[in-house]
């Protein structure tokens, strides 16, 4: 089967979850689109090195990542972009029935906060579930590095989440 | 580990879940950039300067004109295809409750199961118990419950209850001249040679899909069949001639012996096979989350998270059942022998031995790593010494037919019939044959009968020997 042929197949199939990936990297679908676009057809020209691969859809997760990491690190890429304005929870409104959506939405909003390696690495352990060896290479670091970012994005969401916790409980006393 | 950190991650996993769960279907950018790849110039003058949104432009004109194709051309065919449906339905009724979840092997797909983005945390909620049958032709293939199989059929998983009813999910050519390939389920009712299309969950089956595609069928019985993927789980309780709604992502699927099992949001549960009411299964209360799942007959076994390790996921333990999946125990980490080594992948036999890979963490995709399998015969409670195995590239899949006879496969297919001490390359290779394409299926509904299938071939490879010798036929 020729390559054009493989890459649309592999393209029509996996188009849906790449984009999620870069959409929870990135925090934006329009921006997510451009990664997952500019991702494939930059691999295009060398498909059959990507099927040649003991996992395809590893070596595109990891240049799709490398996409992202290299065009955060352009200057005029620094903006975060979310598709949604921020907007601080209201003191002791909804914190019952729904507290976990607020809480999902605050964690939303800190993850975009966070250093883009710490971000890709917290993506790929809780949402595509990857082991820690998977996440190196797709970040191309060492082991250590990984559960380094790992532990460090815990622990500045956590914080943070207290703190808004504590702020919103303080903010709603009579 | 405090509950705090189980917090935090318990609410980031909900958090991402939730958040991929939001975005529209990738269809129409993935027809996009297959366009632009092959007339970059042209789609770019149509793009404008930078960017274009796909998901909010549904191919309406293109899906209508389809649709009525497909609709002339399945009215055609249903005649035929009811009477072939009974007589292919008719054998199962021999063998209820039969063996899917029974055929020990792996299913390899790769690019959209194994290592896509499918695990959803925080969305693991029982399903809706109610039943919603939808019986929309699929695009372009046959309308009815079988039908003839399109050209060219690839598959992507396959499963068998007993030793001759069996499914492929897959794509093939459309039937009604539509270009390009339209999603297919072909059932076989005499252990693989003769196939004929069924009723598929359309669009759900990759291209069409969006976030909502199957990648895994299974099947338990001639009636109720089970479609899954990343962020879907549609049931069937007729034999595909309808589908219900979607149960929500799954990540694994088994079904044996009455019950089914799956992975959903890292949770393990269980729900009687044809019901959709999904309940917490009993796992122990060390077991966080869980990440892969097999099964053989009443055995089952799962690789968990525990408690004190999900902040480094370096900790795993096995947990095992062997009631069908009712209650579970924590047999704890059978690589312990190795301080260095941590299970990798879970193998079931057909003989419901389990053997664990055990292995370490390289650094970078160069090196080679640490490699070896302990098996155990009696449910998890006690394991083999280690067996060292040979270096091997980093992404290697393994299959079981029983606790002796182990497989696995790079470029090759190997075979060992000695609980791994030793190795051959199967020959002739049926992997090595179809040209270096990933492998999509390997497992074992016997010690002795097996099915092989590799990526973007028409080609499904059978043994009747523990592997030893592979017999090709064509889907057709």
């Amino acid at each position: 089967m020729d390559n054009d042929v493989l890459f649309a197949q592999f393209v029509r199939e996996q188009t849906a979850t790449l984009l999620r990936s870069a959409y929870l990297l990135t925090g934006s679908s329009p921006a997510a689109e451009d990664l997952v676009q500019d991702t494939l057809l930059r691999l295009f020209p060398k498909w059959d090195r990507v099927m040649a691969a003991d996992v395809p859809m590893a070596y595109v997760r990891r240049s799709l990542v490398n996409g992202f990491l290299n065009q955060r690190r352009r200057p005029q890429s620094r903006d975060i972009v979310v598709d949604e304005v921020p907007e601080r929870l209201d003191p002791g409104v909804g914190r019952d029935i729904g507290v976990d959506v607020s809480n999902r939405d605050l964690v939303w909003r800190l993850l975009a906060t966070l250093p883009d390696r710490q971000r890709a690495a917290l993506v790929m352990r809780y949402f595509e579930d990857l082991a820690d060896p998977e996440i190196a290479e797709s970040l191309g670091c060492r082991l250590g590095t990984v559960r380094s970012l790992i532990s460090r994005g815990l622990a500045t969401l956590r914080e943070k989440t207290e703190r808004d916790r504590v702020s919103n409980l303080e903010g709603g006393r009579p | 580990m405090s509950d705090d950190d189980l917090d935090i991650e318990r609410l980031l996993r909900s958090t991402l879940s939730e958040r991929a769960r939001q975005l529209p279907p990738g269809t129409q950018l993935a027809e996009q950039i297959i366009a632009e790849a092959d007339h970059p110039r042209a789609v770019r003058e149509v793009r404008g300067p930078r960017r274009w949104r796909g998901w909010t432009l549904p191919a309406v004109a293109a899906g209508s004109v389809a649709a009525v194709v497909a609709i002339v051309i399945g009215l055609a065919q249903v005649h035929q295809s009811h009477k072939n449906a009974a007589d292919h339905r008719s054998p199962a009724t021999t063998h209820p409750q039969a063996t899917s979840g029974s055929t020990a092997r792996f299913s390899g797909n790769s690019t959209s199961n194994g290592s896509g983005s499918g695990e959803s945390s925080g969305s693991a909620a029982p399903s809706a118990s109610t039943v919603e049958p939808t019986s929309t032709p699929a695009a372009g293939q046959a309308g009815g419950p079988v039908g003839p199989v399109g050209p060219h059929f690839q598959a992507v998983d396959l499963t068998f209850a007993g030793d001759q009813d069996g499914w492929a999910l897959g794509t093939s050519g459309c039937l009604n001249g539509t270009p390009g390939r339209c999603p297919t389920i072909l059932h076989t009712a005499d252990g693989g040679t003769e196939w004929g299309s069924i009723q598929i969950p359309t669009p759900l089956i990759a291209p069409g899909c969006g976030s909502e595609c199957v990648t895994n069928l299974r099947f338990a019985n001639a009636d109720v069949g089970y479609a899954f993927g990343p962020d879907a789980l549609y049931m069937t309780t007729d034999g595909g001639a309808t589908w219900g709604t979607n149960q929500g992502d799954t990540k694994y699927l088994e079904v044996a012996d009455g019950t089914a099992l799956r992975v959903a949001g890292g949770e393990l549960q269980i729900a009687e096979v044809g019901s959709e009411q999904w309940q917490a299964a009993a796992v122990p209360p060390t077991a966080q989350s869980v990440k892969q799942l097999v099964r053989s007959s009443h055995d089952a076994y799962a690789l968990s998270v525990s408690k004190t390790a999900a902040s480094t996921g370096a900790a795993q333990s096995v947990i095992a059942s062997t009631d069908d999946g009712k209650t579970w125990a924590d047999r704890g980490d059978p690589c312990q022998p190795e301080p260095a080594l941590s299970p990798g992948q879970l193998v079931a036999g057909a003989d419901g031995s389990l053997t664990v890979v055990c292995q370490d963490s390289p650094v970078s995709k160069t090196v080679t790593p640490t490699r070896s399998v302990v098996t155990s015969t009696d449910g998890g409670k006690t394991f083999s010494d280690p067996v060292a195995l040979p270096a091997t590239a980093q992404d290697v899949r393994f299959a079981a037919a029983s606790s002796s006879v182990l497989f696995y496969v790079d470029k090759q297919l190997h075979r060992s019939t000695d609980s791994g001490r030793s190795w051959a390359i199967v020959s002739p290779d049926p992997v090595a044959t179809s040209q270096s394409s990933p492998i999509v299926f390997l497992g074992f509904e016997t010690p002795d009968t097996g099915r092989l299938v590799t990526g973007g071939s028409s080609t499904i490879w059978m043994t009747t020997d523990s592997g030893a010798d592979w017999n090709s036929h064509v889907f057709k």
